[in-house]
């Protein structure tokens, strides 16, 4: 059982330190095909970045249909819900800080992924958030991601044929070719 | 005449296709066995991909064998006894720890790197197309290894003691990758498959350099261990037993 937030807070840091055996959790997000945004598929633990994009490649493009991969240290994403949002309005943070480039995430209904929306040059992550939540008000989306762009790791052009070529012409990773649907109706109709 | 080929020279591809084929499969067998005891959920399911893809390398081989002689790959696979097997000792090694199957899988892409792509420039038209689609797996799977390998040389004192351990173990068996069956200098002849010897320095360098650079003592002799390929170690049999167990059960079953 993974400890809560409030049973770590009542914890020393040795011990958390001590039970968690985990390693590091990293965001994916992945591109399916040219002029698709890229979706949040899920999470994978990895030693570090560049084991965590082959861990990506492994766990989530087993199955064809892929251009592009990122993977983003969890810690370094900024999750609110709409929700969150309401009861607690991010602020609007004026220090002198300069200018980063971020990568904004939204998820307009519970049906739809939470998909990449674009970039925003902004002083702080929340400051994206919030720009972008001023942006895009109508209809109110479910869910929002905000990442630094200098976190996230993204795989190469030149790494395509051997990363997700590979996938398009195993016709057993294609779900099609297992009549499962098929079978279920015989077996329902018997 | 298939393909243009003499009866001999084609008894000549069908056994080194064969080798081939026993190689992936045979890797691919020991790899599957982390399937449920990999370090870590995703490296699980990484590892039996890369097995996966192996075993679809010697799926590959086995048809092109079969577009030669007309011998049924599932027969070759599931009804040879062990001694009929062609593959070479360094993949039949039980799977031993995470360091020495990495290991292990890293010399064997490696091999694969060089050998594929001298094989793509053969005459063989069959094999030199499938050596082309391959190939470009087979860098993702050297690049997934590598990270491994590396990793672990530079890792803990533990990680990098069982590195050295699965290096001073593995070594003695390499050059069997290289070593050339009875006639096979004939289709070397007529550039129907690559020259083997003259690819054994290139690969050699190449894994010398990568494991010196991250601190591993790579032995400085070349095995003179001489093994043929119908020698193989006790551990074998056992894998080909399990291998095979479900499939005759009740041979002649469709599936």
């Amino acid at each position: 059982m993974p400890l809560s937030r409030g049973e770590r807070k009542l914890l020393p840091p040795w011990f958390i330190s001590m039970t968690d055996t985990q390693w590091p959790r990293f965001e994916v997000f992945l591109t399916e095909d040219e002029g698709k945004p890229a979706a949040h598929v899920g999470s994978v633990h990895a030693s570090d970045p560049e084991i965590a994009l082959l861990n990506a490649r492994d766990v989530f493009v087993r199955r064809p249909q892929c251009r592009d991969l990122w993977v983003a240290p969890a810690g370094r994403v900024l999750f609110r819900t709409a929700e969150e949002l309401r009861s607690q309005p991010v602020p609007e943070e004026s220090n002198d800080k300069t200018e980063n480039l971020y990568l904004v995430f939204c998820k307009r209904s519970h049906r739809e992924p939470l998909v990449f929306i674009g970039y925003r040059a902004a002083r702080s992550e929340k400051a994206a958030l919030a720009d972008a939540v001023q942006e895009i008000s109508l209809p109110e989306p479910t869910l929002w991601a905000v990442v630094s762009d200098q976190a996230v790791i993204r795989s190469q052009a030149q790494e395509r044929a051997s990363f997700f070529t590979p996938a398009e012409t195993k016709d057993y990773k294609q779900h099609v070719r297992y009549p499962v649907a098929r079978l279920i109706k015989e077996i329902q109709g018997k | 005449m298939k393909f243009g080929l003499s009866e001999d020279r084609r008894q000549l591809i069908a056994g080194r296709l064969l080798e081939m084929a026993d190689d992936e499969l045979i890797v691919s067998h020991r790899n599957s066995e982390w399937t449920g005891h990999a370090p870590i959920l995703e490296e699980d399911i990484a590892f039996a991909n890369i097995a996966q893809d192996e075993m679809g390398h010697a799926v590959t081989w086995y048809n092109a064998l079969s577009s030669l002689t007309g011998q049924d790959p599932d027969q070759l696979v599931f009804f040879r006894a062990p001694s009929e097997y062609r593959n070479i000792q360094l993949v039949e090694l039980p799977k031993g720890d995470w360091a020495f199957s990495m290991l292990r899988q890293f010399l064997f892409d490696k091999w694969e790197a060089t050998h594929l792509e001298a094989l793509e420039q053969c005459s063989f038209q069959p094999a030199a197309e499938a050596a082309c689609k391959i190939r470009h797996e087979e860098k993702y799977h050297l690049r997934h290894t590598r990270a491994w390998v590396r990793r672990l040389a530079l890792g803990t004192e533990e990680s990098k003691t069982r590195m050295q351990r699965a290096l001073d173990l593995l070594w003695p068996y390499c050059p069997q990758l290289y070593e050339r069956s009875p006639g096979f200098h004939l289709l070397v002849d007529e550039s129907l498959m690559p020259n083997l010897p003259r690819l054994a320095p290139v690969w050699e360098e190449s894994v010398r350099s990568e494991l010196t650079e991250i601190g591993l003592r790579v032995p400085d002799y070349r095995s003179s261990l001489k093994l043929s390929r119908d020698m193989h170690t006790e551990y074998l049999p056992k894998l080909i037993e399990e291998l095979q167990q479900v499939a005759r059960l009740e041979p002649g079953v469709r599936w």
